[in-house]
């Protein structure tokens, strides 16, 4: 029956997820009282998070649908610079975006300017390894013979979760 | 700039641009929620993966619906097609024994560390907010992955952005609630 194999097929990958996950909450909670000692960071978790989630899906899928297509083979680099170019812009333009908006809320409501150069520092060391492991990813995916659209999404998404949340510690733990 | 890139960036950009707003309404909530992470252990622990879950779920359900619709075995209205309650009943059964599987299976990560937690509480938030969130975000997912198709967008890229947002802050709203009904 279709509603048992939707359910079958989907529980085993999402269980999966969440273990990834469960350690960016793990990685949270041990750093509780430096978390919420400092207002604004929690604030920023799900913004980093989902742009890293995003930006690393948008990539997984776009190089699953080029290595189906074979437009990225042994010796053609070009579709793949394209798309790692294009992503870790969009990437930095976010972070350079959401850090502007920060800093205009914080100067509204006269919170300290360090928060929007916390979160801008954790985009510039989140995008490299965002692109690299959703790279790998996808890569690794299709030459398994796994369909990266079914994987990759969600195991990245995860995987953002536990990057963005190491990101975000190491710079609120440099800067403030 | 190449024009290839240029296009690829603003269509992008705006999708991105539009959720990144979408979660500064989810952060405020988790600042709000300060104080009851320090009061109950292990709470913290189970949002990223409560919220994963829900929206790889929304995600799933976005792309089957889309799939459907592609083919034509589904019309894009609300009926009693076995299509669409199939597609229905699988996400709200997995919001819910998946919510509570996932937070048994991250604590059992966080007693295997030798960390406190709170196990009934944490099950009762895990069964109220999947249920909660679950019928909520089932609904919206159809509603949005219909919406799109009758003005011709192509749901397959439409519902998994807009669905992993809006699934954040319904979430992380719905654990709040639950978290409240628990005192």
């Amino acid at each position: 029956m279709r509603f048992w194999r939707t359910v079958a097929e989907s529980y085993f990958i999402l269980l999966a997820c969440a273990i990834i996950s469960t350690f960016s909450g793990l990685l949270a909670e041990s750093n509780l009282g430096f978390l919420t000692t400092f207002s604004f960071l929690l604030f920023m978790v799900p913004v980093i998070n989902d742009i890293s989630g995003n930006v690393g899906s948008i990539l997984g899928a776009r190089l699953s649908s080029a290595l189906h297509l074979g437009t990225i083979a042994r010796g053609q680099r070009r579709e793949l610079y394209f798309n790692l170019k294009a992503l870790s812009l969009s990437s930095l333009v976010m972070y350079a975006a959401t850090s502007l908006f920060l800093l205009l809320y914080l100067l509204a409501v006269g919170g300290s300017a360090k928060y929007a150069l916390v979160m801008l520092v954790s985009g510039l060391l989140l995008t490299p390894a965002v692109i690299l492991s959703s790279t790998l990813l996808a890569l690794f995916s299709f030459a398994r013979g796994l369909d990266p659209d079914n994987v990759t999404g969600p195991v990245i998404t995860s995987l953002c979760d536990v990057l963005g949340m190491c990101s975000l510690v190491l710079s609120a733990r440099l800067i403030l | 700039m190449e024009k290839a890139l240029k296009a690829l960036l603003l269509q992008s950009l705006s999708v991105l641009l539009l959720c990144a707003l979408a979660d500064f309404g989810s952060g405020s909530v988790l600042e709000g929620m300060k104080e009851r992470f320090r009061a109950l252990p292990g709470l913290l622990t189970v949002v990223p993966p409560l919220v994963d879950l829900r929206g790889n779920i929304g995600c799933a359900l976005g792309s089957r619906l889309g799939t459907a619709l592609h083919l034509g075995t589904l019309k894009p209205r609300f009926s009693r097609s076995w299509e669409l309650v199939g597609n229905a009943l699988a996400s709200l059964f997995l919001s819910v024994v998946g919510s509570v599987t996932v937070v048994l299976v991250s604590l059992l990560i966080r007693g295997s560390l030798g960390l406190s937690f709170h196990l009934l509480s944490l099950l009762w938030i895990a069964a109220v907010s999947g249920m909660l969130a679950g019928v909520l975000i089932t609904f919206l997912t159809i509603l949005v992955a219909f919406q799109a198709f009758r003005r011709g967008w192509d749901p397959d890229t439409v519902t998994g952005p807009v669905m992993t947002t809006a699934g954040d802050i319904i979430t992380i709203l719905c654990i709040y609630l639950a978290v409240l009904w628990w005192g």
